[in-house]
């Protein structure tokens, strides 16, 4: 059986334990390599250290929040492909549109369910790593 | 009937009418009486008594009773003397006062009265009009009172609703996680399961309290309520099929747009349907009505042929929790949503409702202002 994740890397940041918890959890067992940082700091200092084929961003983080850390991440690297995750206080389509205009493939809104977490995932991976910008 | 602003005042008409009467009395004195007294030998004072009486209350209503006497006398003196009376000119002078002032006294008191009665009728008009104030003001505080307490429950509710809502999303989002593990038949599956759904619950009324407590943060736009109307009829249908109730459309075309929030007002069709619905769990009819009313809102009604809304619940029904379903099937947030959303729409609703007949609820909504483009539009449609 192969795992849909082998071979993908994927860096979380969240600054709640247990949504990174979650995301190892429920991604490891696909095969997926999960890096968890707590806010858009560290994932920009990790982002320095090495690549991962996907980014997930928090959207309200201490230090530096989601949009922010997108921001800087499109300057670094223009084709990185990236995930919104945001609370549902933000729920709306300017904010989905924002999101999505500043690069984002897509823009999920917690408590998001196992099965549309994955599919995002997934659609991401079958998308390629250039069109986060156009779209 | 005339408001007058003093009462010692007399209109202007009445005035005029009252020195004709004055110089009318007068004449008919002269013509009559004098050859009556001439005739008859009978003193002019007492033949005099019913006109000056009269001319005195005239004077009396007209000028006062001094002035009515002061003109009487020399009048009653020239005319006496011409007839030949040999009353004395005392006699007369005091003839003429008690004349004047008694007629005067009861030309006074029937303007008195007539005053009275004016002001009676202006008291009673003002007391309706007091008592109507009296009932839009508590209509209008039990509104108040009734935002208020959304609006209230609305933030507290959205904010424990924002703070629960992350740790939900660990707790589902491990208890999927873990369903998807647990084989079949494994004895950690009903646990398991039971969680995911449970959860799936709670996310759900989350949810409701989050959309409840945004509300006033929505856009609006130029709807057309009809076209709102017909997709939303499209999602009650589905439902309706599966419980034989008919929905019928009765749309008034053209109506004017609407400046609304499209999604609020499907909202709020889906929740009238879906109560409505609920109410005829044996079947029926659920019409869906649009029209304009006199004063150029735009009415939006939901009827159902269910069972109706008893007297006591109805006045609760746009109250947060207040449900009559069974624990798990309702929120209590359906309706105060909708009442919420037609607050934030300067709106109102209104429920009717018999008990074993139906109920229709009424929304009614203020059409959106004419703007530059329409009103051109119409115009050009015009000419």
């Amino acid at each position: 059986m192969t795992l849909p994740g082998v071979g993908k890397s994927i860096l979380i940041a969240d600054d709640e334990v247990g949504f990174r918890d979650l995301f190892c959890f429920n991604l490891e067992p696909l095969g997926y390599e999960i890096v968890a940082v707590v806010d858009g700091l560290e994932a920009l200092e990790m982002l320095g250290k090495r690549s991962f084929d996907l980014v997930v961003l928090d959207v309200h983080m201490p230090r530096m929040g989601g949009p922010e850390a997108l921001a800087t991440i499109r300057e670094l690297r223009p084709d990185q492909r990236v995930i919104v995750l945001s609370s549902s206080s933000d729920a709306s389509h300017s904010f989905e549109s924002r999101a999505t205009a500043s690069g984002a493939l897509a823009c999920l809104f917690k408590p998001v369910e196992l099965d549309e977490l994955i599919g995002a995932i997934e659609s991401a991976f079958a998308s390629s790593p250039t069109t986060g910008g156009s779209r | 009937m005339t408001i007058r602003r003093r009462t010692g005042q007399l209109p202007a008409g009445a005035r005029v009418v009252r020195v004709v009467a004055l110089v009318t009395s007068t004449g008919i004195y002269a013509l009559l009486f004098l050859p009556l007294h001439r005739l008859l030998g009978v003193p002019a004072a007492a033949l005099g008594v019913l006109p000056v009486f009269l001319a005195g209350a005239l004077f009396g209503e007209i000028a006062g009773v001094a002035w009515g006497s002061l003109v009487l006398f020399p009048l009653l003196l020239i005319q006496f003397r011409i007839a030949g009376d040999p009353s004395s000119p005392m006699g007369l002078l005091a003839a003429s006062l008690t004349c004047s002032l008694v007629g005067g006294m009861v030309g006074r008191l029937r303007r008195y009265r007539m005053a009275l009665e004016e002001r009676q009728a202006q008291l009673g008009a003002s007391n309706a009009e007091l008592a109507t104030a009296l009932e839009n003001l508590s209509k209008t505080q039990e509104r108040m009172l009734q935002s208020e307490k959304m609006s209230a429950v609305g933030q507290l509710a959205g904010g424990v609703a924002h703070e629960i809502n992350n740790p939900l999303g660990v707790i589902l989002g491990f208890a999927q996680g873990m369903e998807r593990r647990v084989p079949e038949g494994d004895a950690l599956r009903l646990p398991v399961a039971s969680i995911v759904r449970e959860a799936l619950r709670c996310r759900n009324l989350i949810q409701e309290l989050l959309t409840f407590s945004r509300t006033a943060k929505k856009t609006t736009e130029e709807v057309d309520l009809n076209a709102v109307v017909r997709s939303t009829a499209v999602l009650l249908e589905a439902r309706a099929k599966t419980q034989c109730v008919e929905v019928v459309q009765e749309l008034h075309e053209p109506l004017p747009a609407l400046c609304a929030n499209k999604t609020q007002l499907q909202q709020v069709i889906v929740n009238l349907g879906t109560n409505a619905m609920d109410a005829m769990s044996g079947g029926g009819k659920l019409t869906l009505r649009t029209r304009l009313n006199g004063g150029g809102k735009v009415v939006l009604q939901v009827a159902d042929s269910g069972t109706g809304i008893p007297e006591e619940v109805r006045a609760r029904i746009f109250e947060p929790f207040f449900t009559t379903k069974e624990v798990g099937k309702g929120t209590g947030l359906g309706l105060s949503l909708v009442y919420e959303i037609i607050q934030q729409h300067q709106g109102n609703i209104a429920v009717e409702s018999q008990p074993g007949k139906g109920t229709v609820m009424s929304v009614e909504l203020p059409a959106a202002p004419v703007t530059v483009d329409t009103a051109r539009a119409a115009g050009g449609g015009l000419s």
